[in-house]
C-alpha cells in the first residue's frame, strides 16, 4: 500500500503544481461504454464534439482517425476500443478529450462526458488488477464518490502504441 | 490666369532681339503674365537669335506653367517652325 | 515549334520574370497620376518590345500579335500622346494577363479561342485610343543622339520606306548659332538647303541647352538643333555639301531585315541564352558536387551502423538529411516580396472595379521564404484583406498594412488598418475559407481587436516547412497524394474489358502492356471495373497501376504535418497533410506499394 501510494505521489509530481501542493485534484469524469472513468483536468487541452473525423486506412481499429483541429491534425483513439470494452450505442453525446501526450495532442473519443469531480489523491486507491474486466494497467487508480467508483486513467498507458509492425 | 498679346510688328532678327526679350521679360515677369501671346503680323523673316527668343520665351513661361502661342504666322514661317519641330514645344497659327 | 525546347523554357522563364515587372511598373505608373516618369514608362516599352522580338522569333503568332498591340500603346505612352489612367492601364493589365495565359500553353496545341484573343485586341485599341490616334499606331523606333540625352522616336513604317529605297540615314548636330547666324545665314535657307540634299525624317532642338530669357542674359547663346536625314549620297558627299565637321555628322546603321524581322534583337537574345546557359551549367555542377559530398556521408554513416556503431551512424545520416533540408530550403527560398506583391495586384483590380480607393502597403524587408508557399498566401490574403475593406464602411482611402518580421524560426504576418479608428466598432471577419488555407501551410490565424489598435489578423509560418510536390488523388473516398516524381502517367476512360485477373494479381492491358495493380484492400476484378482512372507509378525501375476514383490528378505542393505516434507504424503512408478545403490527405509510401506488388504475387494475403 505505501509502495502504491509512493507510486501515485510520483505521478502527481509530474502533473500540476497545485495537486502537489494540497493534494486536491479535479478530476473530470465521462464514460467508456459503461464504465465511468476519469482524468486530471489539468492535463486536458479541451472538449470538442467535432466528428468529422477522416478515417486512416490500414491502421489499427482503436485508431478511428484523424481530425483537422483549426490547422492542427490529431490522431483520435477510441478508448472504449482500446480498453477492449463494449461500446455504448449511443453516438451523440460522443466527444473528444484532447490531451497532450509527449508534445503531441491527440484526441481521447469517450461516449459521455459527465461532471468535473473534486478529489484528493490520498483517498485515491490503487487499481486492482483488473477494473471491470479492463486490465489494471490502464488505471492510476480508482476513486470513490458517494455510491460512483471512478476509475482514473493512465493517459501515457492508454496511448502506448500496442499495433503489431 | 492673365494673358497678353505682343505684337513686335517687325522681322524678329538679332539687331532687335535684345530690346525684344527685355520687353517680354518685364511681361512675363513683373506683369506677372502667364499667358503670351505673339501675333507675327507683319513679320516676314526670323533669324537664328530670332528663333533662340521665342525657345527662351517658351521656357520661361513653362517654368511658370504659362503657355506661349504664335499667332498670324506667315506661311514662310509657320513652314520653317513646322520643319524645326518647333510645334512640338508651343503652339503656331497661321493667318 | 522551330525553335528547341532548351531555348524556348528559357524565353518562357525570362518572358514571365519580365512580365511580372511589366505588371508592377504599370501599376506604378498609374499611381503616378499626371506626372509619370517617363524613364519608367520607356523601360516598360522595351520590356514589351523585347517579348514582342522573342514571340516573333520562336514563331508564336498570338503572342507576336498581342504584345505588339501592347508595345504600340506604350509607344503612346512615351511620346506623350497618352496618358495611362486607370482605364488604359486596365486594359494592359488585361492584356498581360492573357500574355500569361499564352505563355503557360506555349507547348499545348490547344489554340486559344480565336474569338477571345481578337476582343481582346479591339478591345486593346478602341476603348484606349481616340480616333485620330488609332490609324496611325505603328511601331516606334529609338534613335538615340550621341548626347545620350535624346532620341528621335520614328514610327518604323516611315524607317522601313526610306532604307526601301536605298538611302542612308544620318544624324546630323548643329548649333544654329554657330552654323548658321555666324555665317550670315537665315534658318530658312539653312533648312532648305538641307533638303536639297535629303528627307528629312525628323528633327529637334535641345530646348533646354537654349535657356530661358534670365539665363539668355548671361550665358552665351547656344542652340543645339538635331536632325535626322535620309539621303542617297554618302557621309563625305554629305559633309562637303553642308560643310560639317566630323562630329556633325553620324551615320545611322538599320539593316532593312532588323525592321522586318528584327534579327539584331535576335543576336541580343541569343547572348542572353547563352549567359543563361551557362550559368545553368555551373549551377549543375555545383549541385552534382554537393550531392556528391552527400553520398561520401551516407556510406560512411552505413558503414557506421553496419559496425553497430548505431548512435554515431544516426547522427551523420541525421546531418546529411538536415544538409539536404537546408539545401532545399535555400533553393526554393526567394524573397517574399517577389511574389507578395501580387497581392497589390489583386487589390488594385478589386479597388478598380468596385470603384473603391485602396493602398496596400507590403512591410516584408528581406525575408524570405519558400516560394511554394508564398505563392499560396496570395489568394488567401487577398481574401482577407478585401474583407477588411468590405468591413471599414468609408468613403474616404482605405489603407491596409501587411507587416512580417521573423521570430524563433517562425514567420509572423500581421495584417491590420493603418487607421485604426476605421472600425467604429469591434468587428470580426468570417475567415472561414481563408483559413482552411492557410492552415493547409501548416500555419496559425488569429484575429483580434483591440480599442487602440483596431483589428489585427496574425498568422504565424514555421520557417522550415517540409514540402511534397504531389498529385492528389482519391481511393475509395480516402484522398492520398502520390509524391510526383513516382507518378508516370494517368489514364482515364478506362476501357472495362481490359481487366483480368491473372494468378492472384490484377491486370490492366494499356497499349498492349500489362501493367499489373496494387491493391490496398483485396477486391476482385468488378470492384476494379468501376474505377475511373489508372494512375501508373514508377517506384526505381519498376512500374505498377493505382486504381483511383479521381476523373483528374490535381498537382499540389502539399506541406506535411508528422504522422501522430499511433499512426507512425502505418506502413502505407509516410505523413499527412491539409488540402484547401481543410480535408485530410495521406501521403502514400511507395516503397511499401511497391513491396505489396511482390507479396500480391505470391499470395493473396491481404495487409
Amino acid at each position: 500500500m505505501a509502495i502504491a501510494f509512493l507510486i501515485i505521489f510520483m505521478e502527481v509530481n509530474v502533473s500540476t503544481q497545485k495537486a502537489e501542493k494540497d493534494g486536491k485534484v479535479d478530476l473530470a469524469t465521462f464514460y467508456v461504454g459503461e464504465a465511468l472513468c476519469g482524468m486530471d483536468i489539468l492535463k486536458i487541452q479541451e472538449i470538442n464534439k467535432n466528428m468529422e473525423i477522416t478515417s486512416v486506412p490500414n491502421s489499427p481499429d482503436y485508431v478511428v482517425g484523424v481530425l483537422n483541429m483549426r490547422g492542427r491534425i490529431v490522431t483520435i483513439i477510441d478508448v472504449c476500443k482500446k480498453l477492449g470494452l463494449q461500446k455504448s450505442d449511443i453516438t451523440d453525446t460522443r466527444r473528444n478529450i484532447i490531451v497532450n501526450s509527449q508534445s503531441e495532442y491527440i484526441g481521447l473519443l469517450v461516449d459521455k462526458v459527465a461532471e468535473v469531480v473534486p478529489a484528493e489523491w490520498r483517498k485515491v486507491t490503487p487499481p486492482p488488477s483488473n477494473v471491470r474486466g479492463v486490465q489494471g494497467k490502464y488505471f492510476e487508480g480508482v476513486y470513490k464518490k458517494d455510491n460512483a467508483l471512478i476509475a482514473i486513467l493512465d493517459i501515457e498507458e492508454v496511448l502506448k502504441d500496442e499495433s503489431v509492425s | 490666369m492673365s494673358k497678353k498679346v505682343i505684337s513686335p510688328g517687325q522681322d524678329i532678327v538679332a539687331s532687335m532681339v535684345p530690346e525684344f526679350k527685355k520687353r517680354l521679360q518685364e511681361i512675363i515677369i513683373e506683369e506677372g503674365i502667364t499667358e503670351l501671346d505673339i501675333d507675327l503680323t507683319g513679320v516676314e523673316m526670323v533669324d537664328s537669335v530670332g528663333l533662340g527668343a521665342f525657345i527662351a520665351t517658351h521656357n520661361t513661361l513653362s517654368q511658370k506653367n504659362g503657355k506661349l502661342t504664335v499667332i498670324n504666322a506667315s506661311n514662310d514661317i509657320y513652314s520653317l517652325f513646322k520643319t524645326m519641330r518647333l510645334d512640338q514645344h508651343f503652339e503656331i497659327k497661321q493667318v | 515549334m522551330l525553335i528547341d525546347h532548351e531555348t524556348t523554357d528559357i524565353y518562357i522563364q525570362e518572358t514571365n520574370q519580365s512580365l511580372a515587372e511589366i505588371e508592377q511598373n504599370l501599376i506604378l505608373l498609374e499611381d503616378m497620376g499626371a506626372q509619370i516618369d517617363m524613364s519608367l514608362a520607356k523601360r516598360v516599352y522595351h520590356a514589351m518590345h523585347v517579348i514582342r522580338n522573342g514571340a516573333s522569333l520562336l514563331a508564336l503568332s498570338k503572342m507576336k500579335e498581342l504584345s505588339q498591340k501592347i508595345e504600340n500603346v506604350l509607344g503612346l505612352i512615351c511620346t506623350n500622346r497618352l496618358t495611362p489612367n486607370p482605364e488604359v492601364i486596365n486594359i494592359l493589365l488585361q492584356g498581360i494577363d492573357h500574355l500569361y495565359q499564352l505563355i503557360d500553353r506555349i507547348y499545348s496545341n490547344d489554340e486559344m479561342d480565336i474569338d477571345e484573343q481578337s476582343v481582346l485586341l479591339t478591345g486593346l485599341t478602341s476603348a484606349v485610343l481616340p480616333d485620330n490616334i488609332k490609324q496611325s499606331v505603328t511601331e516606334v523606333r529609338d534613335i538615340p543622339l550621341p548626347d545620350g540625352k535624346h532620341a528621335f522616336q520614328i514610327p518604323e513604317l516611315n524607317l522601313i520606306q526610306v532604307l526601301e529605297q536605298g538611302k542612308n540615314i544620318y544624324i546630323l548636330i548643329f548649333d544654329l548659332i554657330k552654323d548658321v547666324q555666324n555665317k550670315n545665314n537665315t534658318p530658312f535657307n539653312f533648312v532648305r538647303y538641307i533638303q536639297q540634299h535629303g528627307q528629312i525624317i525628323d528633327s529637334m532642338f535641345d530646348i533646354q541647352s537654349v535657356g530661358t530669357l534670365e539665363e539668355q542674359e548671361y550665358g552665351s547663346e547656344e542652340m543645339p538643333y538635331f536632325v535626322l536625314l535620309a539621303s542617297s549620297i554618302s557621309d563625305k558627299q554629305l559633309k562637303k555639301a553642308l560643310d560639317l565637321a566630323s562630329h556633325q555628322i553620324q551615320q545611322v546603321t538599320i539593316d532593312l531585315d532588323d525592321l522586318i524581322h528584327p534579327t539584331t534583337k535576335q543576336f541580343q537574345q541569343g547572348m542572353t541564352l547563352s549567359i543563361a546557359n551557362q550559368s545553368r551549367k555551373t549551377d549543375n555542377k555545383k549541385r552534382v558536387d554537393l550531392l556528391n559530398a552527400f553520398s561520401c556521408e551516407l556510406k560512411f554513416a552505413m558503414d557506421c551502423l553496419s559496425n553497430q556503431s548505431l548512435s554515431v551512424g544516426k547522427k551523420r545520416v541525421q546531418s546529411v538529411l538536415n544538409s539536404l533540408q537546408d539545401l532545399l530550403n535555400q533553393e526554393n527560398s526567394v524573397l517574399a516580396s517577389k511574389i507578395l506583391w501580387k497581392i497589390g495586384r489583386n487589390i488594385r483590380d478589386y479597388a478598380y472595379q468596385s470603384n473603391l480607393q485602396i493602398k496596400f502597403y507590403l512591410k516584408c524587408g528581406l525575408i524570405k521564404m519558400d516560394h511554394r508557399i508564398l505563392y499560396r498566401l496570395i489568394e488567401p490574403l487577398t481574401n482577407i484583406i478585401i474583407q477588411m475593406v468590405r468591413s471599414a464602411q468609408t468613403n474616404t482611402t482605405v489603407q491596409i498594412c501587411l507587416k512580417m518580421t521573423t521570430i524563433d524560426h517562425m514567420i509572423h504576418m500581421s495584417l491590420s488598418f493603418v487607421d485604426p479608428q476605421v472600425l467604429k466598432q469591434e468587428t470580426y471577419l468570417n475567415l472561414d475559407i481563408a483559413e482552411k488555407k492557410i492552415q493547409a501551410l501548416s500555419a496559425e490565424v488569429k484575429q483580434s481587436f483591440e480599442l487602440k489598435a483596431g483589428l489585427n489578423i496574425a498568422i504565424r509560418i514555421p520557417q522550415k516547412i517540409i514540402i511534397i510536390p504531389g498529385y492528389h488523388i482519391v481511393i475509395d473516398e480516402n484522398h492520398y497524394i502520390v509524391p510526383k516524381f513516382n507518378l508516370k502517367e494517368c489514364l482515364t476512360n478506362l476501357d472495362p474489358l481490359k481487366w483480368r485477373k491473372e494468378d492472384s494479381s490484377i491486370i490492366f492491358n494499356h497499349n498492349e502492356k500489362n501493367i499489373r495493380i496494387v491493391e490496398l484492400s483485396n477486391k476482385d476484378v468488378s470492384y476494379f471495373k468501376n474505377k475511373q482512372s489508372l494512375i501508373v507509378c514508377e517506384v526505381g525501375n519498376k512500374c505498377f497501376g493505382l486504381a483511383t476514383d479521381s476523373t483528374d490528378i490535381f498537382e499540389m505542393d502539399v506541406v506535411c504535418q508528422p504522422l501522430g505516434k499511433q499512426l507512425d507504424s502505418n506502413p502505407l503512408i509516410v505523413a499527412n497533410c491539409l488540402l484547401d478545403d481543410g480535408q485530410i490527405a495521406f501521403v502514400l509510401d511507395m516503397g511499401f506499394l511497391l513491396k505489396m506488388l511482390d507479396n500480391n504475387k505470391h499470395s493473396t494475403k491481404t495487409i
